[in-house]
């Protein structure tokens, strides 16, 4: 359905021209959402509006729908209003001279050629009744809260059929708590409407939640690329694995033994971590990663149990639904959760169990 | 994906697109309008710049016949009336009315905006009433109150004192001129005043009196110095737009044989004796251009600094207000006089001249009230053509502006493109040249320009549509609070250029459009410079047929006259008030 194609796009910079996209590439097949997550500055929203034709790429090649919208080699490039998108924008720009139902009844009115009265009237209804905004049709649009201005917007951008529904950040706006809530109503709608999207957003949990399929994006280019599920669980860096999620990071020295790895931690009394000896993990100076949920805290156990790493609670973070406890392995701190009711305190030495299958390894990034 | 070789990035081969979705007629609208507003200045100035190195006199500047010569400039700045006569006065003139306006204007801008005075919203408008009386008429109104013989005040005066002879008060006189010229400023620099004052933060006074300082303590030691940045920019526009007078020193100087640049200029063009001097016009209008442009670079490096100044934010305060206590009574006093000398008293003595002429004002005279003077005026087709004139050149050059200006104001807020700093810089031009130079310029082009609009109502129409710096301003703070993604949404539903400007920018632009509109349209009846260099009998508007009917001593007539164009401005400026405060929401 949108296919981008090696896309570049350069400001001109006081110290020469200034690469915000490198060389990106991805493809969304019908009717999938696609999340580009990253963190701000990495270039993914100008993607997106390169993608709406708000931008222009420098060179690269965009395709919707099996048209080329965009090759500047080529010298084509398809103006955003002859373009088949909707857009959803971050701050929503609901027009507030119009109503929501003239909000939502533009891209008909401005279609050529005109479509009857009547039929932009069924039109509309029907996508404001989707969006459970129909009761509100002629509410003034200064009047609507931040949750109905975007459902009016979500409602505007699919009232044309478009092939593509491009999403900005758009629950950046919104409080935390209604962010949540909305987040869940726009996973619903843009199922029931089926359509192909892509979503753009910093919040990995609005990412995981809203698509199917994700590349996280940094410093221009895509880093990564696959189900949200996969890239949680086997990050390819430790950049996405702390951009996805809490992560600790271990570094240590690994060394194979037949088909185990062994990998000696530093800072922790000298105490080992065994994994699968895959084909293709690293040796010699490596990062561990390991999720906090990951981990288990158990009562301290005898020394030397294979994944046991002994250590003692330096922090205590009440969290609600769960504790969050600092544990200092001698030198070495590892963040782990605890349930509310579990007795623990600082000071106290407790034991951690370390699942090796959820463990990823990453050559060292750096000398220690 | 297809084509793995990874190319290395590269410039694109064409000129970037502009992404704000600017199609074919996006561009020619843009186009068209940003190149109609640069002739407009651009053309006359040229042309100015050109002629001020033309001659001999006998030729019009590109007749045949003239050619280039160094003459002019030679004999204006070889003259020593210039440097005895024309710079002190216009220094003097400038020096006093702005010192004068600025004290009176500070006054009342602390009293309305930072103290109890009872009735401060009353006070507010009264202060500005004299904004919408035309220059030129309150001068008349001074006349008839100042003028040493027949003046009303001086004959109260003189009876009161028990003196004979003239005065003692003479309008006509450097000192007549300097009050008259400031009681004029007072309500423009009480607009920037009071808009300083209420972006002060009280914080840092109450800061000073937490810290023990008695009222005038924090008055002298954080008031002041904290709101000198935001008073510098204001100081150095008024001293731009005093120096830009034309209509009081005209009518009060000349009399009083003060030579002010301005006058200079007209008098090349009208001399005592012999052909009209254009080469030497052109060449006394450029270094006052140049002065004009320089103090319009500093204003505008002063609005960057008071804006970077931490105190000074965009935002407005509550202001704590200070108590006048026994103050009050003396302070009302202040207020009143001004109010009274620069606004009720012209208008009252107007009134009371149309009806009866140069009778002072008495009981027993009211019984020789006449209402001859209005009937001679309606009756005379010349006022009939002077009214058309006057709406129609204020009415389409308004329009003419606020379209430019809010063509201009998007292009330099949307659009990135090479020259923009310039354009910028262009569209705000137009306060720093004085109106008798682009009336000056404008004459010039098109005496030279064969197209036939010289001596019509058009010329004055394209003369007043230089005024471009108020709409771009108001259309750039009107659109820089549109978010962005208003334009885009409407783009990304579909909709052309044009229809997303008629549809989303315009709507949204109302309020600014409008009090655009309505500002230039009180300029434009106001305008008093411009149609008097480039008058003919065909396009009179009514405040040059005010100054001839007043210079050919028809009194009762005049006053009608000016009694008629106050009628005229107060409604409409208060009908605009309350659209706009409408349309404001």
């Amino acid at each position: 359905m949108l296919k981008v194609a090696n896309l570049v796009k350069t400001f001109p910079g006081g110290n020469g021209p200034v690469t915000v996209i490198d060389r990106v590439s991805f493809a969304i097949p019908e009717g999938l959402c696609f999340a580009l997550l990253g963190p701000s500055g990495c270039g993914k929203t100008t993607t997106l509006r390169c993608v709406a034709g708000l931008e222009t790429a420098s060179s690269g090649r965009i395709e919707i729908g099996g048209t080329v919208v965009s090759d500047p080699e080529a010298g084509i490039f398809v103006p955003v209003h002859e373009r088949p998108i909707g857009m959803v924008f971050q701050s929503y720009a609901i027009w507030p001279h119009l109503n929501v139902f003239e909000n939502v009844a533009y891209p008909l009115r401005v279609q050529r050629p005109r479509s009857g009265k009547a039929r932009i009237r069924d039109k509309v209804m029907e996508v404001l009744r989707l969006v459970g905004m129909e009761a509100a049709a002629d509410r003034p649009a200064p009047l609507l809260s931040g949750g109905q201005q975007q459902r009016v917007a979500l409602a505007r951008a699919i009232v044309r059929e478009p092939a593509l529904l491009l999403l900005d950040e758009p629950l950046s706006n919104l409080d935390a708590r209604l962010r949540e809530a909305m987040r869940d109503e726009l996973v619903e709608m843009i199922a029931r409407v089926g359509i192909t999207a892509l979503y753009v957003t910093h919040d990995q949990a609005e990412a995981f939640v809203l698509a199917r399929w994700m590349a996280v994006m940094d410093r221009g280019r895509i880093v990564q690329e696959g189900a949200p599920r996969d890239l949680y669980a086997r990050p390819g860096t430790p950049f996405i694995a702390g951009f996805l999620g809490a992560a600790n990071l271990l570094r240590g020295k690994a060394e194979r033994h037949g088909d185990r790895l062994q990998i000696a931690l530093a800072g922790a009394n000298g105490q080992c971590l065994a994994l699968n000896g895959d084909a293709g993990r690293p040796e010699g100076a490596v990062e561990v990663m390991i999720r906090p949920e990951d981990i288990d805290l158990i009562a301290r156990a005898p020394p030397g149990r294979q994944n046991v790493l002994n250590g003692r609670i330096t922090h205590i973070h009440f969290m609600g639904s769960q504790v969050e406890c600092g544990v200092d392995l001698g030198g070495t701190r590892v963040r782990a959760f605890a349930k509310p009711s579990d007795p623990v305190a600082e000071g106290q030495p407790v034991s951690l169990r370390i699942d090796p299958a959820r463990c990823t390894v990453f050559p060292a990034s750096a000398p220690t | 994906m297809t084509d793995l070789a990874l190319p290395a990035p590269r410039r694109p081969r064409r000129a970037a697109r502009q992404p704000s979705g600017l199609d074919l007629w996006g561009r020619l609208v843009v186009g068209a309008g940003v190149a109609l507003a640069i002739y407009l200045i651009a053309a006359p100035l040229a042309m100015l710049l050109a002629t001020a190195f033309r001659g001999p006199v006998e030729f019009l500047p590109f007749e045949p016949g003239a050619r280039w010569t160094l003459g002019n400039v030679v004999a204006v700045y070889t003259d020593p009336a210039l440097y005895e006569r024309v710079i002190p006065d216009t220094l003097v003139f400038v020096t006093g009315s702005v010192a004068l306006s600025f004290t009176i204007g500070f006054g009342l801008a602390w009293l309305v905006e930072r103290t109890d005075l009872p009735g401060r919203e009353v006070w507010f408008t009264l202060i500005l009433f004299p904004l919408l009386m035309p220059t030129i008429v309150l001068g008349i109104a001074w006349i008839f109150l100042m003028a040493p013989k027949a003046g009303w005040l001086n004959l109260g005066l003189r009876a009161l004192l028990g003196i004979a002879g003239e005065g003692p008060i003479n309008v006509f006189s450097m000192g007549g001129l300097i009050v008259c010229q400031a009681l004029a400023s007072v309500p423009f620099v009480f607009i920037l005043l009071t808009a300083a004052l209420r972006t002060m933060n009280p914080g840092l006074e109450e800061a000073s009196g937490a810290s023990g300082a008695r009222p005038i303590t924090t008055f002298r030691r954080v008031t002041v110095p904290v709101l000198l940045p935001g008073i510098l920019a204001p100081f150095i526009l008024v001293c731009l737009v005093t120096l830009e007078q034309f209509e009081l020193p005209s009518i009060l100087g000349v009399p009083a044989k003060v030579s002010i640049f301005s006058y200079r200029i007209l008098y090349e063009l009208n001399p005592a004796d012999g052909l009209p001097n254009y080469g030497g016009a052109a060449a006394v209008a450029l270094p006052f251009l140049v002065l004009g442009i320089a103090l319009l670079a500093l204003y505008n490096r002063a609005v960057r600094r008071a804006e970077r100044f931490v105190t000074v934010t965009g935002k407005a305060y509550v202001q704590r207000r200070l108590r006048l206590g026994r103050w009050r009574v003396p302070a009302l006093l202040f207020a009143g006089a001004y109010v009274v000398i620069g606004a009720l008293l012209p208008a009252a003595i107007l009134v009371w001249a149309s009806l009866l002429g140069y009778v002072p004002p008495s009981a027993a005279a009211l019984k020789e009230a006449s209402l001859a003077a209005y009937w001679r005026l309606l009756s005379d087709p010349t006022f009939w053509l002077a009214v058309r004139n006057t709406l129609i050149v204020a009415g389409a050059s308004a329009l003419i502006v606020s379209v430019l200006g809010g063509l201009v104001g998007w292009t330099l807020l949307r659009l990135s493109f090479p020259g923009r700093t310039l354009l910028d810089v262009f569209s705000f031009m137009s306060i720093g040249i004085p109106s008798v130079i682009a009336g000056l310029a404008v004459m010039l082009l098109y005496l030279t320009v064969p197209i036939g609009i010289y001596g019509t109502f058009v010329i004055l129409i394209v003369a007043y549509s230089y005024r471009l710096a108020i709409s771009t301003r108001l259309a750039k703070a009107g659109l820089m609070q549109l978010h962005r993604e208003l334009e885009e949404a409407s783009a990304a539903s579909g909709a052309r250029w044009m229809s997303t400007q008629a549809r989303i920018v315009l709507p949204l632009l109302r309020a600014p459009l409008f009090s655009s509109f309505v500002l230039l349209f009180i300029v434009g009846v106001r305008e008093f410079t411009l149609p008097l260099i480039l008058h003919s009998p065909d396009n009179v508007v009514l405040s040059v047929l005010l100054w001839k009917l007043f210079q050919n001593g028809d009194a009762p007539q005049a006053a009608a006259l000016a009694t008629f164009i106050l009628v005229l401005v107060v409604p409409v400026v208060a009908l605009a008030r309350r659209g706009l405060m409408r349309a404001g929401g």
